[in-house]
């Protein structure tokens, strides 16, 4: 068997923080192709991913059919264009070095983005309350009837800046939202003013259809996602969490995994868990001196001993039944026609043989390197410095090793492997350790410091359930936009919980509700190149397929049961 | 066996540039009772194992020398000297590493001043001498002798270390003030070198004064770049002074260098005959970039690491050889250092025939101080390392560069195949081709490894200044002569000993001489503080200044007369 790896990157990645939110391995018979025996179609449910049928608005169905055929028209879609164009011509970049709001004047485009959405979205802006959080944050609060949770949409105003050396490789100006007819060109389109856009024409249609709603609605825009997210995401958590309570929420619903066709069968892979993220920064300090008469070891050289033990011994990567990624793997082996025969009859037999979950656990790390990073801690030693110049010995050198941290892990967890295996390095050289801020060894002949770099630790998320309410109603709206889409032919969606592998906005709002889902309702070929790249473009298409289903979202929640 | 607390002293020349230590004499001090004067010989007893001609007077300028040796240490020459010293320090002549070329870059500007301020302290040696400008500030004062005579060359430099401005501060007289405190002169430059450029000059001048004309032609050679690439300044002066005066058509050079040092009493003053050579290798480690987040199990920084570790984990071998000048160094402290520990003292003479003693030799002196190993073999030091542009993109590029000093014995090809030899199976172990200082050497899939001469600076280790005739002998003769009737040392002797340098700057003249020799004549207590400190901006002791002049101009008077060949 040989195995090709496809990466699903959203296209609402970062360049520089990718973040595959939806890793689907495709596994590909390298013989002739019969796979389509094992295989299970979409419209069979299956015990190992159950599939919820389409959930269609009852109490709503005319307005949702009446919406149907609105967002049809060419007029909705001109109107869509007009929009999001509007708000990808405002560069509201949000750089790593951004100060302080109200210090730092770069953030002074966001007034402007406000303007625009406000004169966009004119019945929105009267209809729902709009607070400004941190300034540039924007809560829009749609007051139910009822007493039932309220519920949140997120989505961010920022992006990620252009590099002014790269201008000149874009077809169209990155910040002209220029539709040529299949496409919409700039900074933006699909990262993450699309969303964001999507979620206010449909709010906008249903206002216009004078649609009131039952259970209160909350937007949360934060402003900063493609930065550090604390000015933005952070601040509207803390007021999100001051006004209405401590896991108060019914659910919430943020960008992420897409659409993606894997041999005729379309999966969408909503994104129930992250992956934890720890910068382990390594410092070396040595004596200095002159390089004419060296030690036997500088710092450097020290450092690349450590370098070497973090490398050769890499995190174990488990597949365990109770993770995501096992969920993940019984959806793929049970619905993709591109999985091959023997592995799916080993993903069945690992539901409750443990050998065979062994066996099928070693298969797939063998079979494609994104199973190592959906399985287990990975790390990657991403930078290393030292030295001044060529002819001093270097007094400190310093490597950053990347972490991204599995669902059953911690950052604790990473701490002390990273303790225990460096400090009997740390012994034999004589080196004083200390590690986030403890002293665990003393030497003599230099200091070895482990911290977190930037002070960005971030614990693997709470998995969001997925046997109960908010994910059968998450998956039951998916299929209903999908199967009801005038240009789907009818055509099914297996929906598929899955792990990102990078994080959004969405860690900051844990505290609010256990059911964050992380989705953006558009084909990974709706992304012209990709995002946080050159090119930038969205496929306009798509625009009223995304309205369509936000606005039976919003409905269904409305018309749920859901705590 | 003896308990032994060794104490390492390097004598940095207050030449040096920041990094660089010229002379290394690892000091013996005995803890315990101290017996280990029984075999010591007296500076004035001469040694089979570490040869000292007698002090060398001029004979033919005997008068002259004697003369000149009262006008020494008159006010008014010390105020002179001071005065000549200051103006040239006052001229801030500082040399940058990255300098573009003369002609191009405004920054050698200031060389004109310093020429005016020359011109004007020395108005005698500018009528007398041929002065000639290579590359527009190089300096070549030509002193035409009355003989056929092989000339000889004495050299300076003119440029001076930059100043870091955020140190400024930090001096105790701003650095290019030339101030003269009743002690020490203070500024940039004050020891390093024009310190010696000045004495050279007095002392020419006042030998023209006294109406001194030569039999043998001298040359002056002032680079102005020693501090950064030498290339504008000596480079071009070489070449100028092959063109014009011939391959090896000189008798002698003698540049800045080794100090005196006192060592338990005993005076040693150690020019430097040979340099290591250099090379900088650096080690890049390419491989595919993409998301850290997917990442492989080795980064190019994790694949460069093990590199390193491969390079630090098989150091060259340290040797001490009977024909290698660490040697005869050695030879020298055992025959004359008090503070030599005895046994160490009686293996080195045995180990001047018997090869087990030689072995013996080399192990004690490699355990005893870290300054061997850089004596005896080549060093290596992983000096810089850079890999990556963000924390969460995997790094496509790594490199760091090894700095090594080349042992005498060694060369940079040697050096060269080591490192093939060494990181061959490595690059193949990871799938990588490998390409070595130009040629592919292994093909790999995963990625590549280059090795290359980081800024072009190979460098080969010098040719060994004989020291087994003539000029060593006129050199270590002027050296005692000067030594032993300054009015200041009480006739104390002085052991002259032939030493290895780490640093290269007479790089550049090989071809002008066989007889290249480093020395600079002042202690090393004429310099204020340490090195690497601001203040190292190294005040210079105004008393060594006509000790130093009194040296030129012995070692003048000594060449004229000379028969040197």
């Amino acid at each position: 068997m040989k195995a090709a790896g496809l990466v699903l990157y959203k296209f609402c990645d970062f360049a520089f923080l990718p973040r595959p939110i939806c890793h689907l391995s495709r596994l590909w018979p390298a013989g002739p192709c019969n796979g389509l025996a094992g295989s299970l179609s979409p419209g069979v449910n299956s015990t190992t991913c159950p599939q919820w049928p389409a959930l269609h608005p009852t109490k709503h169905r005319g307005l949702s059919e009446d919406l149907d055929v609105a967002y049809s028209s060419g007029d909705f879609k001109q109107r869509a264009i007009q929009v999001l164009g509007e708000a990808v011509r405002v560069p509201t970049e949000s750089y790593d070095d951004n100060g302080p709001v109200g210090e730092d004047s770069r953030w002074d485009t966001f007034a402007e983005l406000h303007r625009v959405l406000e004169a966009s979205f004119p019945r929105v802006y009267e209809s729902l309350n709009v607070t400004k959080v941190n300034t540039y944050g924007l809560v829009f609060h749609w007051q139910g009837s009822s007493t039932a949770k309220p519920y949140i949409l997120a989505a961010h105003q920022d992006v990620v800046p252009v590099e002014g050396q790269t201008v000149k490789d874009w077809k169209h100006d990155p910040y002209s939202g220029y539709y040529d007819g299949t496409w919409i060109w700039g900074r933006g389109t699909c990262d993450d003013k699309s969303d964001l856009i999507q979620q206010l024409l449909a709010i906008d249609s249903l206002l216009k259809q004078d649609f009131s709603p039952a259970r209160t609605l909350i937007l949360s825009y934060g402003f900063d996602e493609e930065s550090k997210g604390t000015e933005g995401a952070g601040h509207l958590a803390r007021y999100l969490e001051e006004t209405y309570g401590r896991d108060s929420f019914a659910l919430l619903l943020d960008e992420g995994g897409h659409y993606t066709d894997m041999g005729g069968i379309v999966f969408a892979a909503p994104s129930t868990s992250e992956k934890g993220y720890l910068d382990v920064e390594i410092t070396l300090s040595t004596l200095g001196g002159h390089s004419s008469v060296p030690p036997s070891h500088t710092s450097i050289g020290l450092l690349s001993r450590f370098i070497a033990a973090v490398e050769d011994n890499p995190h174990q990567a488990s597949l365990s039944r109770t993770g995501t990624p096992f969920a993940t793997t019984q959806c793929l082996a049970a619905y993709s026609p591109l999985y091959p025969d023997d592995l799916r009859r080993l993903a069945r037999q690992a539901v409750t043989n443990d050998a065979a979950l062994k066996v099928l656990q070693e298969r797939l790390l063998a079979s494609d390197p994104l199973y190592k990073a959906m399985l287990g801690t990975t790390q990657a030693v991403d930078l290393v410095q030292g030295g001044v110049k060529v002819n001093a010995l270097p007094e400190r050198a310093s490597a950053v090793i990347n972490h991204r941290i599995a669902e059953h892990s911690s950052v604790g967890e990473l701490q002390q492997h990273m303790i225990d295996l460096l400090t009997p390095l740390a012994a034999k050289y004589d080196l004083a350790l200390v590690a986030f801020g403890s002293n665990v060894t003393y030497g003599s002949a230099g200091r070895v410091v482990l911290s977190d770099f930037l002070g960005t630790a971030l614990e693997p998320s709470p998995v969001t359930p997925t046997e109960y309410g908010p994910w059968a109603l998450l998956q039951g709206s998916i299929k209903a936009t999908f199967e009801s889409s005038p240009t789907r032919n009818s055509s099914k969606v297996v929906v598929t919980p899955s792990l990102s592998i990078g994080n959004t906005d969405t860690r900051f709002y844990w505290n609010l509700t256990k059911h964050i889902f992380r989705f953006s309702p558009s084909f990974d070929t709706d992304s012209f190149n990709g995002a946080h790249t050159i090119n930038e473009a969205f496929r306009t298409d798509s625009l009223n397929e995304g309205v369509r289903f936000y606005t039976k979202f919003i409905l269904n929640m409305d018309e749920s049961d859901l705590l």
